[in-house]
């Protein structure tokens, strides 16, 4: 017989979606035998009235388990079906007058937690995903010659530190300036996603093991039921406790909690926001007041602390052993690989010196410059000029240059607790505006802190005008281009950057194209060094791809 | 959402990131794994259906593993298993899913060979091989559903020191 067809092949893993692997309606089911039993057992018992009654009650309690267990057997393990089916539960307590009404509401409460704690462990699965589509990216950029030897050498590694050390020491110097430090930690140990997968197992099955002692506890309806939900919930509790701790460390930070969140999770988009936020705070403070460095460390260290709470992490739902292993991994190559990446610092710095600065000289003279020839066209009898006309005339002497630099600093010292102060003031969506402004946004917090209340509402009624309209790409542009004139007064000399300065004030070309242009000619001038750093990383990744060819030569 | 997709999202995004292991590796991976991992659950699947209904016996023979990372279990054959002649592959579908284009491929084969006619002919108006599946159903996943925890144990665990002596031995 000819027999045309192909045999079954069952993929344990990959399979996963066709057979049961979450245990919540097993437990429930559990449940329901235990109560069967129980309830046998009381009905053997039952000779007195008050044993009757009991055995009615818990026959009660097991029927409306009964449904419970049915109503998730049917939906599978859809966790919102089961919390209606609690309910159910809860109602059938109540309707027996028990005295689990309390219970029963912590408990469903405790059900909606867990729920919540899904969720998060969903987006953490997949913020790893993420990771490590961005780590691959990033491998891409190696250069074509290199690229298939980094992905393999990326794929093959179990992410502990020493496979690290091993096989990137040649590529690190290079690698990190690309990936940071974390993200190359992040993007090894994703790239097999053991370590995520573990840690949803453990997760689901922990998870599953308190629900089955809640609802078993809830179905003996004694004082153990107390203490079963009672410790689900200071489980919960101390998940209370850390999203506090962690709320508190992304406010000082001015980066959302959802970003601390997705960095512990091993996100590292996320992690690099956090460290640029981090080094950004600690610049801000090293700025603010010489030899108070150590404190910005300290709240370096805190973070990095943080990232570290990996038992929380758990708790949470998110990849508690990624997370630790993660930080494991920073810590470790922090230690062993100090020497890249105080290489890899100092050339991030190089290119993002001029952008991070805040108080530049360029900045401050184009600034006095604009608002003297603004008070000479004020003072001219045209209403219509504006201080485009009188540039060219205006000259800034040193004073005036210093007067407005002062203003800037001052401005900056004050930022982090204007900041604070504006935080119950505005909503939510200003307040992050500000804080991506960072320290440069200095001088228009400072102002909306001194100002009045009908001018800070007026503030907040244009900045939902603005989201509405969605005017934030033209910001972004015109925000580019301030960000390329400070460049270029750091990179190209004072001299450029008043060019610059002077040509956007003769209005001979506005700023974005006159910004697009000295983007170009700093391009220009880097050239080299890229063209270099490139040759640098392609000569690495070959000399890598020969030692791993001599180490696995048979 | 619920808990089983954040799972098997993290599971196939392991299964997928296995395959991108050096082939070395990977070959050392699929021995290992195939010998400790899915030769058990292989024969948990043997079990399964050597208990299972009349059908469903003869395909505890056809039960194979394969080198693989993962484990992977196959089950089916072109060899004639029963009188009708219906080979594993016709048999296996159907008693694992019930119905569909090959049930009722294989839901016809069967029950002409119980009726003792040749495998050609006789209707269709029969698609499900239920009555055949024996009261467990599901012999492969199931199997996998209740091996899930202990078999995830141990690939997990199979895997690591596999991963950790490969790495010791380049360096």
């Amino acid at each position: 017989m000819a027999d045309k067809g192909r045999d079954l092949t069952a993929r344990f893993v990959t399979d996963t979606d066709q057979f049961h692997t979450d245990k919540a309606a097993a437990g429930l089911d559990d449940v329901a035998r235990s109560a069967d039993r129980a309830d046998d057992n009381l009905d053997g018992l039952g000779k007195g009235a008050q044993l009757d009654n009991l055995a009615r009650d818990a026959k009660t309690a097991d029927e409306a388990l009964d449904d419970a267990a049915r109503a998730a057997d049917k939906l599978d393990d859809n966790l919102d079906d089961l919390e209606q089916a609690l309910k159910d539960a809860e109602r059938e307590l109540k309707a027996n007058g028990d005295a689990s009404d309390d219970l029963g509401a912590k408990l469903r409460d405790a059900f909606d937690r867990a729920k919540d704690a899904a969720k998060q462990a969903r987006e953490a699965s997949d913020d790893v995903g993420d990771g490590l589509s961005n780590a691959k990216d990033r491998v891409k950029e190696f250069g074509a010659e290199g690229t298939d030897t980094a992905r393999e050498v990326a794929a093959s590694f179990d992410g502990s530190a020493s496979s690290i050390v091993d096989g990137f020491q040649e590529v690190a110097a290079n690698a990190a300036a690309a990936f940071g430090p974390i993200g190359l930690a992040v993007g090894i140990a994703a790239a097999v996603g053991l370590g995520a997968l573990r840690a949803e197992q453990e997760r689901t099955r922990e998870e599953t093991n308190r629900l089955k002692a809640a609802i078993q506890a809830l179905e003996s309806g004694t004082t153990d039921a107390d203490t079963a939900t009672r410790e689900y919930l200071d489980g919960l509790e101390d998940q209370g406790k850390t999203l506090q701790a962690l709320k508190k460390d992304a406010d000082a930070l001015g980066i959302g909690l959802d970003v601390l969140v997705r960095a512990q999770a091993g996100n590292r988009d996320a992690i690099d926001e956090v460290t640029a936020a981090t080094e950004a705070y600690v610049r801000a403070r090293d700025e603010q007041s010489n030899g108070q460095g150590a404190l910005g460390f300290a709240l370096l260290e805190s973070v990095g602390q943080t990232l570290g709470l990996s038992e929380a992490t758990a708790d949470l739902g998110k990849n508690a052993d990624a997370a630790r292993e993660t930080t494991k991994l920073y810590q470790e190559a922090l230690g062993q690989t100090s020497e890249t990446q105080e290489r890899a610092r100092e050339t991030q710095e190089a290119y993002s010196q001029a952008v991070t600065d805040f108080s530049d000289p360029a900045g401050a003279y184009q600034e006095t410059v604009q608002a003297m020839a603004q008070k000479t066209a004020d003072a001219t009898k045209d209403t219509t000029d504006s201080w485009e006309d009188y540039a060219d005339k205006t000259g800034a002497s040193l004073t005036d240059v210093n007067d407005t630099l002062e203003k800037q600093v001052q401005a900056a010292e004050n930022w982090k607790s204007n900041m604070t102060r504006l935080a119950g003031q505005v909503s939510d969506e200003t307040l992050e505006y500000l804080a991506k402004l960072g320290p440069e946004g200095a001088p228009l917090v400072q102002q909306l802190v001194d100002a009045s209340d009908e001018e800070m509402a007026r503030f907040e009624d244009l900045m939902k005008r603005r989201a509405a309209s969605g005017v934030d790409g033209v910001g972004t542009a015109l925000l580019d281009g301030k960000t390329v004139v400070a460049d270029a007064g750091k990179t190209l000399g004072e001299e450029f950057a008043k060019q610059l300065a002077d040509s956007i004030a003769r209005g001979s070309d506005d700023a974005v194209s006159a910004a697009k242009k000295i983007r170009d000619r700093i391009k220009e001038v880097y050239a080299d060094k890229i063209t270099q750093t490139v040759d640098v990383q392609e000569r690495s990744l070959i000399r890598q791809e020969q030692a791993m060819a001599l180490r696995n030569r048979p | 959402m619920p808990i089983r997709s954040a799972f098997g999202d993290a599971a196939r995004n392991a299964a997928r990131d296995l395959r991108r292991l050096p082939s070395q590796a990977r070959k050392v991976a699929g021995k290992e794994v195939q010998e400790r991992v899915a030769e058990p659950l292989a024969t948990e699947v043997r079990q399964a259906y050597s208990s299972g209904s009349r059908m469903a016996q003869p395909l505890s023979a056809q039960v194979k593993t394969r080198v693989n990372a993962e484990p992977v279990i196959s089950v089916g054959g072109a060899r004639k298993l029963v009188s009708g002649g219906g080979s594993g592959r016709n048999l296996v579908y159907g008693l694992e899913f019930g119905s569909g284009t090959r049930p009722q491929r294989a839901e016809r084969l069967i029950r002409n060979a119980a009726r003792g006619r040749s495998s050609r002919g006789g209707s269709r108006t029969r698609r499900s091989t239920a009555q055949f599946a024996g009261e467990g159903g599901h012999y492969i996943f199931g199997t996998f559903s209740r091996e899930a925890e202990r078999t995830y144990d141990r690939w997990l665990g199979v895997l690591g020191v596999v991963l950790e002596e490969w790495e010791q031995s380049r360096g």
